[in-house]
């Protein structure tokens, strides 16, 4: 045991020797499972190959002097195939050639027979620290990259929402034309001298469909211009149930076709709140339409709305896959998501932060993996008047330190 | 409201650090200024108490030579020898080569006679039974008087010595030159305000002082205060000025040798050391004000730059939020508006068909109506390329490769922004080289590209202007140049336009991520993007793409 | 009654546009002239006795709004009815605020449109009707003073 803490050696590590001498195989194969470490065996390159296939392992131990295929040839395939895991190679005591050699196919290191078992613990414990350490940046580019595609897609989605504006016009004037030409044509054809013609009835039910689809159309393309329009902020005190219903009905779609159930309740001892109500929805919007994002089919999310103090706190949990722990500091940041980029902004939930705090309020998250995720709005009960400006994290700390109220 | 948050912080800021950084300062100033009056005082008075000691020794010293040489003259004279003047005069001058400093002698008989006198006073015959000091050298043997004025009417005093011997017992009395006298304590004066003298018990100068009275007048101090010894003690004189005294009793008469200083002459080099450390301190309390007061502002100004860049930036992600939300809704609406449209067209369609089955000589209404089906048609067709570009646009999310035709792709752009072009009196003029290779790249993202710098261009332009789009095959690149003749970006912005954030429109237009994005797409395809411009006279992003040929099926 | 046809201009960059309504006005019984850009507006209506100008805002060259500010400065009489296919309500605004008299969305329903034309014709033949007796009026005690 004090040995193991010594060499710090993860017990989790995944070991394979590869040598076709049995007894010192053995031998280093005792050794280690005296001190708790779990190490494959393989006798010789062909074998240590086949296991790979199967099994995946961090470190490879691998003789250079072999029967049949030999280590550097081993090495070379490893490599090629599995590029993560690390190999040392064990050279006979004159062959540093082999090792040099080795080091140059891609081998973590070399040593010479006859070994100390303490070394190679060593050698063994820097090879898997240099995977956890690759795989770790691999994760961290990986991470980044997403997030980067992630922008770009939102910034798509942005160019385009500038143009939204651009593109109701082109689609408007056209519109306009046909509508015209067909309530001229009716004119037309409402005209004593086409009175006989044969087909009057449908060209009469033709133009009608014709000036209805250019009806349906035009509501199309005015409701996104009147999505345009900014909203002011205004306060005003919020019909809290009334609020719930409404963002409750905007998501029930997409909430019932995955067959979650939505329920909420409000402690009657909230009373009122002052504040933004379109701010406040947006808030409640965006943390529902997360918590139906992650919820699987089946589950729940409540709602509930209380007080805490001089505030007031909105709970939305939900039953979903939860957030992995290195992700929970990260969700509030600009671009993270992980929805598909294009599905979502990536911008949700910092939003929602940014609104809360514009609110005078703050948001928390708790979240458990595989049970679900709670996120925790507590808004002051009124909302200031005069609107104090944002203020980032900076001002706040050093606000704090020097006691500025 | 926000700037005095800032001014505030500022404040406090400096107050704390000035406060930190003063109260350590001073208080160490004050505590080794302390520590070092102490010590120097301390050594001050053991100075002057070492000088009155050994002023009040040397003084002890001269009276018992003086009382040892007139006792010898009177021991080693018989009456009739010392009664004889000249025989007296000889020995004053003895005497007074021998140490001197008397200035008569005489001598007196025990009824109080002077029968023998020499001296510059003429004092032979005269009594002085009745002076007090008569008694005490009749009973004492050796006396030394106070300062007094005597026959002669001058500050003076006397030893006198008693030869007893064999009777009749007489006394030899000599008068000490109180010049020298005073001269020789004087010599322990030091300094512009150091004063040494003699008092008697009573207070009154036995010599002359340097400073405030004369011989015989009280000196104010109170000798009960002068203990065994030699006592300090530190007293206002009568200018009000703070003064040090020693005083050492002597051990003949009951006299009280007072050497005196003026506490501030004593503590001039103390001052001065004080004085030299308030300049240093001061100095340094100036530097750690300016250096506090500068470093501070610089501090607040950099965190105001850098708050107000974050609320900037947070202000542009919630516009791209918001962008973005209407961007997908705008796509929406897209595919929705197709359903409406789709009716139409079936139906003008099929009004094609029923107004051929009319008769053609029929009206010219029936003319009129296929010119009216034709216009639908074609206006149909505008709104279907729009939904279609706009669809186009919007679908397409995931990054894959396909094969692009760039020149394809640019006039897909351009069809997208012709009409907000066109609005704003803005002319679009192509110039695609014909043969530019079909390449294996992300289509999506290239035109999310084209995009970004048309729409840039056009919102540089703002209003009546040119916009130049060039395509061509450069080597193993194929290079597209967007060029404007818009107002141009200044020199010191242009390194900074593929940075996020940066926008020169007002936060409603852009989402000063368009370029970065851009610049990024372009990067990971292993192309470049560059900006050209020249203010007043326009700008050119030129982009280069690497040709990637597809991979034949 | 005979219905007095009203002149109308209509404004708009796009023809077919202006053709279509052109005719469905006539038929209404309205008197058209059409103009395609804000210049030709101005020019048209120097040359012509105008009642309503129909003016779309977005237009290449001189836009609407431009087009509408010269109508207001050199032809106070005339009424100007916008049209807009576009999404920003704040040049409607700004429309409004210079004096139209009303503003459309494109497409517009024919009977909105022609009941705005009647109201906008009627304010101004109200505004004639002021200024014709504020003269006469004038006239009058000019010549009473004789």
């Amino acid at each position: 045991m004090v040995e193991d803490l010594r060499s710090g050696l993860d017990k989790n590590i995944r070991l394979l020797i590869v040598d076709d001498e049995e007894t010192f195989r053995r031998t280093i194969v005792k050794r280690l499972q005296k001190r708790g470490i779990s190490i494959e065996e393989a006798g010789s390159g062909e074998e240590c190959l086949s296991i790979l296939e199967e099994k995946p392992m961090d470190v490879v131990v691998l003789d250079v002097k072999m029967p049949g295929m030999n280590g550097i040839e081993v090495l070379r395939h490893v490599k090629e195939r599995y590029p993560k895991t690390e190999v040392i190679l064990l050279t006979g005591h004159a062959s540093t050639q082999d090792g040099v050699g080795g080091i140059k196919a891609g081998a973590f290191d070399y040593l010479s027979k006859p070994i100390e078992l303490e070394h190679l613990l060593g050698k063994i414990k820097q090879a898997h620290e240099k995977r956890v350490r690759e795989e770790e940046k691999r994760r961290e580019a990986e991470f980044r990259a997403k997030m980067e595609q992630q922008m770009i897609a939102t910034e798509r989605l942005a160019s385009l929402g500038t143009l939204a504006a651009g593109v109701a016009h082109e689609i408007n004037n056209p519109l306009a034309i046909i509508k015209e030409s067909a309530g001229w044509m009716k004119l037309i054809l409402n005209k004593e001298e086409m009175a006989d013609i044969p087909r009057k009835g449908d060209f009469e039910m033709a133009l009608g469909k014709i000036e209805k689809g250019v009806e349906r159309a035009k509501r199309i393309t005015h409701q996104l211009l009147g999505s345009v329009k900014q909203t002011d902020s205004v306060c005003s005190e919020v019909n809290l149930e009334e609020l719930l219903g409404e963002t409750a009905d905007l998501i029930h779609k997409e909430a019932g076709n995955k067959n979650i159930e939505i329920s909420h309740q409000i402690d009657p001892a909230v009373g009122s709140i002052w504040t933004d109500p379109y701010k406040l929805r947006q808030v409640l919007i965006n943390l529902l339409t997360n918590a139906v994002h992650a919820t699987g089919s089946g589950g729940r999310i409540t709602i509930m709305i209380e007080p805490v103090d001089e505030r007031v706190a909105f709970i939305v949990r939900d039953t979903g896959q939860g957030i992995p722990k290195e992700n929970l500091n990260k969700i509030f940041e600009p671009f993270f998501s992980t929805k598909p980029p294009g599905e979502g902004t990536g911008l949700g939930l910092f939003v929602t932060r940014s609104i809360v705090e514009k609110l005078g309020g703050k948001i928390e998250v708790e979240s458990q993996l595989g049970k679900g995720t709670i996120f925790r709005v507590q808004l002051p009960r009124y909302q200031k008047i005069d609107e104090k400006p944002a203020q980032n994290d900076h001002v706040d700390n050093l606000k704090r330190v020097f006691e500025i109220n | 409201m926000k700037t005095s948050l800032y001014i505030n912080l500022q404040r406090k800021i400096i107050f704390i650090v000035l406060l930190v950084s003063f109260a350590p300062l001073i208080l160490l100033g004050g505590t080794i200024y302390y520590q070092f009056a102490r010590m120097y005082k301390n050594k001050i008075e053991e100075q002057i108490k070492y000088r009155a000691r050994a002023q009040a020794e040397a003084v002890d010293m001269f009276l018992k030579e003086r009382i040892a040489l007139l006792s010898t003259a009177a021991h080693t004279h018989s009456f009739s020898d010392i009664t004889n003047e000249r025989e007296l005069s000889r020995i004053l001058s003895i005497m007074n080569s021998k140490g001197g400093a008397f200035v008569d002698l005489g001598v007196i008989t025990n009824n109080g006679q002077q029968v023998a006198y020499v001296g510059p006073y003429d004092l032979l015959g005269l009594s002085y039974y009745e002076q007090p000091w008569f008694g005490e050298v009749m009973s004492k043997g050796v006396y030394i008087s106070d300062v007094y004025f005597g026959y002669r009417q001058l500050p003076h005093f006397i030893i006198a010595v008693l030869r007893q011997e064999r009777q009749p017992v007489w006394i030899m009395r000599a008068t000490i030159d109180p010049d020298l006298f005073g001269a020789m304590v004087r010599s322990a004066q030091v300094g512009k305000t150091g004063d040494a003298y003699i008092i008697n018990k009573a207070g009154v100068y036995q010599t002359r002082p340097r400073f405030g009275g004369k011989i015989l007048s009280n000196s104010g101090l109170n000798t009960s205060l002068f203990g065994g010894g030699t006592t300090i003690i530190e007293q206002k004189s009568g200018e009000d000025k703070e003064l040090l005294y020693a005083g050492s009793w002597l051990k003949t008469p009951r006299w009280l040798l007072v050497i005196s200083q003026e506490v501030a002459e004593e503590m001039e080099g103390l001052l001065a050391t004080r004085n030299m450390e308030i300049a240093i301190i001061v100095f340094g309390l100036l530097a750690i004000i300016l250096t506090i007061v500068l470093t501070t502002r610089l501090f607040v100004k950099r965190l105001r730059e850098s708050d107000a860049k974050m609320n900037e930036m947070n202000a542009q992600l919630m516009h791209l939020d918001k962008l973005a939300a209407l961007g997908k809704m705008g796509a929406s609406v897209a595919h929705e508006i197709n359903n409406p449209l789709v009716v139409v067209m079936q139906k003008i369609g099929w009004m094609e068909d029923l107004l051929d089955e009319e008769d053609p000589q029929k009206s010219k209404n029936l003319e009129e109506y296929r010119k009216t089906i034709n216009k639908i048609d074609y206006h149909l067709e505008r709104i279907r390329k729009v939904v279609h570009n706009m669809l186009g646009y919007a679908r397409k999310m995931e990054p894959r490769l396909e094969n692009v035709d760039v020149n394809e792709t640019l006039n897909q752009t351009i069809d997208l922004l012709e009409n907000y072009a066109r609005i704003n009196n803005i002319d679009i003029q192509t110039d695609l080289a014909p043969g530019v290779p079909i390449i294996a790249n992300d289509q999506a993202q290239l035109q999310q590209v084209f995009l970004n710098l048309i729409s840039n261009a056009i919102d540089a332009i703002n209003k009546d202007g040119l916009i130049e789009i060039k395509s061509r095959k450069i080597d193993t690149h194929i290079a597209v140049t967007v060029s404007d003749d818009g107002p141009g970006i200044p020199r010191d912005r242009q390194g900074k336009v593929f940075e996020p954030f940066f926008t020169t429109k007002d936060t409603e237009k852009g989402t000063g991520l368009g370029l970065w994005v851009s610049y990024d797409i372009i990067k990971k395809m292993g192309g470049t993007i560059t900006v050209e411009s020249a203010e007043g006279e326009g700008t050119t992003f030129t982009v280069q793409i690497p040709i990637v040929l597809p991979q034949k099926e | 009654m005979i219905k007095i046809p009203t002149k109308v201009l209509l404004v708009d960059d796009e023809k077919d546009f202006v053709e279509m309504l052109s005719l469905r006005l006539q038929e209404a019984g309205e008197k058209v002239s059409a103009a395609y850009s804000g210049r030709e507006c101005l020019e048209t209506l120097e040359k012509t006795r105008i009642d309503v100008v129909i003016l779309d805002i977005k237009m290449p060259g001189m836009d609407g709004i431009e087009t509408l500010r010269e109508i207001r400065k050199r032809y106070p009489l005339i009424e100007v009815i916008m049209l807009t296919g576009h999404g920003s309500t704040e040049t409607a605004v700004e429309g409004m605020k210079l004096g139209a008299f009303d503003y459309l969305l494109k497409p517009a329903d024919f009977e909105d449109l022609d009941a705005k034309l009647e109201a906008a014709r009627k304010r101004k033949d109200e505004h004639e009707e002021r200024i014709r007796k504020a003269e006469a009026s004038f006239l009058l005690r000019k010549s009473g003073d004789i």
